[in-house]
């Protein structure tokens, strides 16, 4: 499983690159800045950072992005739990459990609990991929259209049925976000959904939705309010508490091993990535628990489970790029493009040839790991202050940044409008009772699903018993009705008891 | 004098946007098929805005069986109070977006910190100015100048 002697040199090459250390924790830095901002993600900062490695060498400047992904992915975090405003599109579920915890007043035991997840799931991550680096790349080449679209279909049913919402109303959440990610241009060339406009032939631009959806909606709900937490005498930040909150964390090592394991699979399928990865391990801890009815509420579990999935994804991520030199999602697509400007080529050749590099950069990464523990402490210590401000001023100001940040992203009107538009339509949702989060999934999700339809019905002729001869989609289907049966059978004898009853 | 006050409880709210989002997902689809160049560009979309349609008209069934049984009556008066505000940010919201192209992100910001303050109870003239500056003008420069963006201004 891993090769001693490439596993050696590895260690040697670390020890003897001490510039690859020194660029380590600025990248952590960089990376938890970028990610705890609203508008900016990480891979913003990976793609603002790539010109500086240009210099340094392949080892230093890959870990150097690594870290920045790193740092970026605990980074999100911070926004998610503090101010239910996912920093990057991996903290969606983050913010499900995380941001109840901080109106309770436990802002700091989640940073910690969202912290040690982090930390233990980026390790979780890259030990996978370090023992299954060489088997792994012929898995992911098993993974035709159908598969995908199942798994597509999967993460939006996932969070669609699995809300506290009507069924209904999920669905419906999750089909109006597929509906909008095919706005735009379509693949035979159709203008869909644009009013003629050029600015939309791109589509919907997602990290601006993403804001307007989570972010300006639920602070159009907190204008009047004073704080985020109501009690002052909760509004304080005690480092104890942080640490209450890591040993929490530390007390679930199964519900972190479950997290980073199904993280770090589905983060290796390319395309799907961090995403997808936090909201289906949430789903499952939800649907595992004895207590799923306090999911949503502020249950520490739901945010163990999130973070410790899209942090490890990283490390699955990782895989594919190595082993078939493919990008699991935008990180990873700059880190191609880093490849690209040292003249590397991820792939079979490149893990075949350089062994004792991948070694490294999987141990490297794993080490920045357990930077993060030390680096995170105290940017939370700092971070954890948010509660303490006045949501008077706050509200402006992060609505300002979001307003620029999507600007950043767009380089046109385009983002901005985004955001007011989605924050609009995101809080008449939450007032009529439609799970948002159901429409960011559908959102995320729906170019792939349509991308993977189309190849589907291609290679199939249009015949639908093609699935019979796929048993990877038959399992996957099957574990999509398994998971998703409960819920509705639940919800029709409640709604048939409810009828009798009056 | 009752029936007017049972259709004082009818989720008005609720109905019309369940039925205007199904509008809304039955002209998409329309439209995309009517100028559809292959069968790609509605694949997805049609079974997708049938099943949405189905589900939204699910709802409103459902939410006006409730209604007729008085499941769930609701009374939308305290709701509708507390919305006031966040309508009045909306509003000023999208007016900061829109007059960006015209002003620039260095006014825009600087009036909407302003006025979304004011909105909030602030009344001290100095507060809401110093706090318009000390974070409009830090925002912008950063992200002209550290970040690189090139953002329409018309002061700075």
């Amino acid at each position: 499983m891993i090769n001693a002697e490439a596993f050696n040199a590895a260690l040697s090459l670390l020890g003897n690159t001490p510039i690859a250390w020194l660029v380590v924790p600025p990248g952590l830095i960089i990376g938890l800045f970028f990610g705890s901002i609203p508008g900016l993600s990480i891979s913003i900062a990976m793609a603002v950072f790539l010109p500086a490695t240009m210099y340094m060498d392949f080892l230093p400047a890959i870990l150097f992005l690594t870290a920045i992904f790193t740092g970026g992915g605990f980074g999100g975090a911070i926004p998610a739990i503090m101010m239910n405003i996912p920093g990057t599109s991996s903290s969606v579920a983050t913010s499900f459990d995380g941001y109840p915890m901080a109106r309770r007043g436990e802002h700091a035991q989640a940073l910690g609990i969202g912290l040690v997840a982090s930390v233990l799931g980026t390790l979780i991550g890259y030990l996978l991929l370090l023992f299954t680096v060489q088997s792994i790349s012929q898995w992911v080449l098993r993974l035709g259209p159908t598969e995908m679209l199942v798994v597509a279909i999967w993460g939006v049913t996932l969070i669609a049925v699995l809300n506290d919402a009507s069924i209904s109303k999920g669905i419906a959440a999750g089909i109006l976000g597929i509906l909008i990610s095919t706005i735009g241009y379509s693949d035979a060339g159709q203008m869909r959904g644009t009013f003629g406009s050029m600015y939309l032939l791109d589509g919907i631009p997602v990290i601006p939705a993403l804001i307007g959806f989570f972010a300006a909606s639920e602070l159009f709900n907190l204008v009047g309010k004073q704080y985020i937490v109501d009690d002052s005498a909760l509004r304080v930040v005690r480092f104890r508490n942080i640490l209450l909150g890591m040993g929490l964390a530390l007390s679930k090592p199964f519900q972190l091993l479950r997290g980073g394991s199904m993280g770090a699979l589905i983060g290796a399928i390319p395309g799907v990535g961090a995403s997808i990865a936090n909201l289906a391990a949430y789903a499952t801890a939800k649907q595992r628990s004895k207590d799923p009815d306090s999911f949503g509420k502020g249950n520490p579990s739901g945010l163990i489970a999130a973070e410790s999935a899209n942090s490890s994804s990283e490390g699955g991520s990782m895989i594919t790029l190595l082993a078939l030199g493919l990008p699991g999602g935008a990180g990873t697509a700059v880190l191609l493009g880093a490849f690209a400007m040292h003249n590397v080529t991820g792939g079979p050749r490149f893990i075949r040839e350089n062994p004792d590099i991948v070694y490294a950069l999987i141990i490297g990464n794993m080490a920045q790991a357990v930077l993060l523990l030390i680096v995170g402490l105290g940017f939370i210590f700092l971070a954890g202050y948010i509660v303490k401000l006045s949501l008077k001023l706050m509200i402006p100001i992060v609505m300002v940044l979001s307003v620029v940040g999507s600007y950043a992203i767009t380089g046109n009107m385009v983002g901005p409008i985004t955001v007011v538009t989605t924050g609009i339509l995101g809080w008449l949702m939450r007032r009529y009772g439609y799970p948002v989060a159901a429409t960011v999934v559908g959102l995320l999700v729906g170019g792939m699903a349509e991308g993977e339809l189309a190849r589907s019905m291609q290679i199939s002729s249009g015949n639908l018993g093609f699935i019979v001869d796929r048993p990877i989609t038959l399992v996957l289907l099957a574990l999509l009705l398994l998971s998703v049966l409960p819920r509705v059978v639940g919800s029709v004898i409640k709604r048939r008891r409810t009828a009798t009853n009056t | 004098m009752e029936t007017s006050k049972r259709w004082h409880t009818f989720p008005w709210g609720n109905v019309l946007f369940s039925m205007s989002l199904a509008a809304v997902f039955g002209y998409y689809a329309h439209g995309v098929h009517a100028a559809a160049r292959g069968v790609t560009d509605w694949l997805l979309i049609l079974p997708a805005a049938g099943i949405g349609i189905t589900a939204l008209l699910a709802i409103t069934g459902a939410k006006v069986i409730d209604w007729y049984r008085q499941v769930a009556p609701v009374s939308h008066h305290a709701s509708d109070d507390s919305a006031r505000p966040a309508l009045l940010f909306m509003g000023l919201l999208a007016l900061y977006v829109l007059s960006i192209l015209i002003i620039g992100f260095d006014l825009g910001s600087f009036l909407f910190l302003c006025l979304a303050l004011y909105l909030q109870g602030e009344r001290r003239w100095w507060v809401i100015i110093c706090f318009g500056l000390l974070v409009s003008v830090p925002i912008v420069v950063l992200f002209i100048k550290l970040l690189g963006v090139r953002l329409p201004t018309l002061l700075l």
